[in-house]
């Protein structure tokens, strides 16, 4: 407690103090300052966080839920849908969605959106998250084009975004095939890109098909590339034989296109984006197309053409140079028969002649056919017995003057090899035919009783009959010789060897006789020595001979 | 300088309690209780805290509080919709009592606070002090945050195993709450406030 003071009490003179009190702001104040700037912060990111608020119409919203529904681009969430209300006529809804900052830049009139759901088609199977995490909405952003904030969306999900490099082409078809969004684009069987969608043109007489061929592959696509249709199974029976043709088993269950460069040149321009190419039903009429320069002749054949048929292949020496295009029958006015008329397309191309020549070609077939240059019908499957025109040169063939049948040159023909064989046959059988059979059969038979006669012949038998006897003779004269004269020789043999044995006995080196030999004849070899030296001693002195020796010799 | 009188809470004994200094107490002569603690700068720390407490109040309130990732499927929930969900679920009784506890009784607190120390910091005197603080302590026993944020906790903790739990904006302020009325309540000098009610 303080004291009061006594005003009254004496002491020096005092003033009071002025008592200022403390201005400044407390610490404590910084726990409402650092909430508030806690506070500030997040209101600040919340509002910029927020982008623009967009609508999107779509025909239902099947699977949307909004405040749940995301919006995803690459499956990274842009935004929400925060409201999802019916359109004003009724027949769609519309989505208030609230997209992330920095979505203005690409909202632009290009940008697409659409739901995913979970799909599955026979080439794919997507969105399967979509089962647990709910249908979202998937945009493709595009920067270019005009600013825009009312959308409404694709009901179908592009096949290919923004994203995807490649190029986009235009095929125009008689008919749409097996073909759908999704459809495998194949390029030497390899996967190149997909269909994305079709219409019929206007007046309903094509097929447009939009496709994508992804990069790097769209650089395949050149000025003279063709596409074809390679749906399903493409069974053909033809002078080839049976031919199986399929891309993919994929293919063969969704359809399929596929691609190709047939010319020599492959590297025909590259082609800019969107552009448009015909679409072949098959692959060998996309290439047969290549050959645009034909010719037309015809072929006059006097035998059955069974087998031949419209599109058989001619070829020269087993080439293809064109094919069959038409078969008439043609009345022969002075013979009351008919021939026929076929017609064959040569694809000049396919001959690789020069453009000079095969300008004038008609000149130069004739100047063949006087070399001879012949049309011949050959079988091209021995299984079906197709048949197929054969061109070739056989310089033995006749001359034949030039003819004409509805203004086109007629090429001469020759009978086929079947035929030509037949008649061979025919000639030799024609030839057996005038053979005198009969005389010879006379003749061979007058040969055969004459050799009878021979054989019943009674002097015959007789002759065999001694024959026989003097065998029997012969017989017992071995017998003989065989009892009486054998085992004499034997026992002169056996004489022999004994003899032999003794000579061997003395003439062995231990033998006594051989010892005594040895001895003797060292002996005369002493007695020889001893004469020598008498020789040699009477030489010298022959005086001894009547003197005797001297010692002085000795 | 100022002298009241205080009644011991415990034994009932009147005491005329003049100025006590800070840090010291003042205690019932015949049993001990403490009658009297003064508070250093009471009202501008009150005031600051509930200013802090406001702030947090409306963060918590309308930011997203826990989110559930199941898979692909994210579930964010805020104090509201909580509620609302589980009015949905027909536990109305327990909607309400959540909304009660930790809504309504929490706001009157932050708002009879600014109410009555925004003018005693201004040296006035608000004109329905003594109602206004007597409601606040009235519903005091009814803020109901703490046990709440431990409900919440242990449900949390549970569903950790079912699924992702991604603590939201809202959680962290709700902490910060807590915090910051206690320390509102702990700085809040009750018998100042009275004092004031004096004068008017």
């Amino acid at each position: 407690m303080i004291k009061e003071t006594d005003e009254t009490s004496p002491g020096p003179p005092t003033a009071d103090p002025i008592i200022k009190q403390r201005r400044s702001l407390s610490i404590v104040w910084l726990v409402p300052i650092v909430a508030l700037l806690i506070g500030g912060w997040l209101a600040y990111e919340a509002i910029t966080e927020r982008g623009p608020i967009i609508t999107i119409k779509f025909a239902t919203a099947d699977g949307l839920e909004a405040g749940k529904t995301k919006v995803k681009y690459k499956s990274v969430d842009v935004g929400v849908v925060e409201s999802i209300e019916i359109g004003e006529n009724l027949s769609q809804v519309v989505l208030r969605v609230q997209l992330n900052k920095g979505a203005a830049t690409y909202l632009t009139d290009k940008t697409k959106f659409w739901i995913v759901r979970a799909r599955i088609s026979a080439s794919e199977v997507s969105g399967l998250s979509t089962l647990l995490g709910g249908a979202y909405i998937g945009v493709e952003p595009s920067v270019k084009g005009k600013p825009q904030r009312d959308f409404i969306g694709l009901e179908t999900v592009p096949l290919v975004t923004s994203a995807s490099k490649g190029k986009r082409f235009k095929l125009v078809a008689p008919r749409l095939g097996s073909l759908n969004p999704g459809s495998p684009i194949y390029f030497r069987q390899v996967r190149v890109g997909q269909v994305l969608d079709y219409r019929l043109e206007e007046k309903g007489q094509n097929v447009g098909v939009n496709i994508f061929i992804e990069s790097p592959y769209d650089q395949f696509v050149r000025e003279n590339t063709r596409f074809w249709l390679a749906s399903g199974l493409d069974m053909q029976l033809t002078a080839n034989g049976i031919r199986v043709d399929t891309d993919s088993v994929v293919s063969l269950m969704i359809g399929g296109l596929a691609f190709g460069t047939f010319s020599n040149d492959p590297q025909g321009q590259q082609v800019s984006e969107n552009m448009q190419f015909k679409l072949y039903e098959t692959h060998d009429e996309a290439r047969d197309d290549q050959y645009t320069i034909r010719k037309n002749y015809y072929v006059e054949f006097f035998e059955s053409i069974r087998g031949l048929s419209v599109g058989a292949p001619v070829e020269f020496r087993g080439i293809q140079i064109g094919s069959v295009s038409d078969i008439q029958l043609k009345v022969l006015p002075n013979q009351m028969n008919f021939s026929t008329m076929v017609g064959v397309t040569i694809e000049r191309e396919r001959l690789g002649l020069s453009a000079q020549v095969s300008k004038d070609l008609d000149i130069h077939i004739r100047e063949m056919i006087n070399e001879g240059l012949r049309v011949q019908l050959k079988t091209g499957n021995l299984l079906t017995g197709q048949l197929l025109v054969d061109v070739n040169y056989y310089p033995d063939a006749p001359r034949v003057d030039e003819t004409k049948y509805n203004d086109l040159l007629v090429i001469p023909s020759l009978p086929s090899s079947s035929q030509a064989a037949i008649d061979g046959v025919t000639s030799i059988i024609k030839k057996i035919d005038k053979l005198p059979i009969e005389e010879i059969g006379q003749s061979l038979q007058g040969s055969l009783l004459g050799i009878e006669k021979l054989v019943n012949n009674p002097d015959l038998q007789q002759a065999m009959q001694s024959i026989r006897k003097i065998l029997a003779d012969v017989e017992t004269t071995t017998h003989n010789l065989n009892a009486d004269t054998m085992p004499e020789v034997t026992d002169t043999l056996e004489e022999l060897h004994n003899l032999i044995q003794e000579l061997k006995g003395w003439i062995s080196a231990d033998s006594p006789l051989q010892e005594d030999l040895l001895r003797s004849l060292q002996e005369i070899g002493k007695a020889a020595r001893s004469i020598n030296n008498l020789a040699d001693m009477l030489d010298r002195h022959p005086e001894a001979l009547i003197q005797g020796k001297t010692i002085e010799d000795q | 300088m100022t002298e009241h009188l205080i009644a011991c809470h415990a034994c009932d004994l009147l005491h005329r309690v003049g100025d006590v200094p800070l840090g010291g107490s003042a205690c019932c002569s015949r049993c001990g209780t403490p009658l009297y603690r003064p508070k250093r700068d009471s009202i501008n720390r009150s005031l600051a805290f509930t200013m802090a407490g406001v702030i947090f109040y409306l963060i918590a309130n309308t930011h997203p509080f826990l989110g559930f990732q199941i898979g692909s499927q994210l579930r964010e929930t805020t104090l509201a919709t909580g509620i609302f969900q589980l009015y949905q679920q027909d536990m109305f009784i327990i909607a309400t009592l959540v909304l009660f506890t930790v809504v309504i009784v929490p706001a009157i607190h932050l708002l009879s606070m600014l109410y009555i120390l925004v003018p005693l910091r201004a040296k006035m005197t608000p004109t329905f002090l003594a109602p206004v603080f007597r409601l606040y302590l009235m519903l005091k026993p009814w803020g109901m945050l703490e046990i709440f944020m431990l409900g919440i906790l242990v449900s949390a903790i549970k569903l950790v195993k079912m699924a992702t739990i991604i603590p939201g904006v809202a959680l962290f302020a709700f902490m910060a709450l807590i915090f910051v009325l206690s320390a509102m309540t702990v700085t809040l000098d009750e018998h100042l406030i009275w004092k004031k009610t004096e004068y008017s």
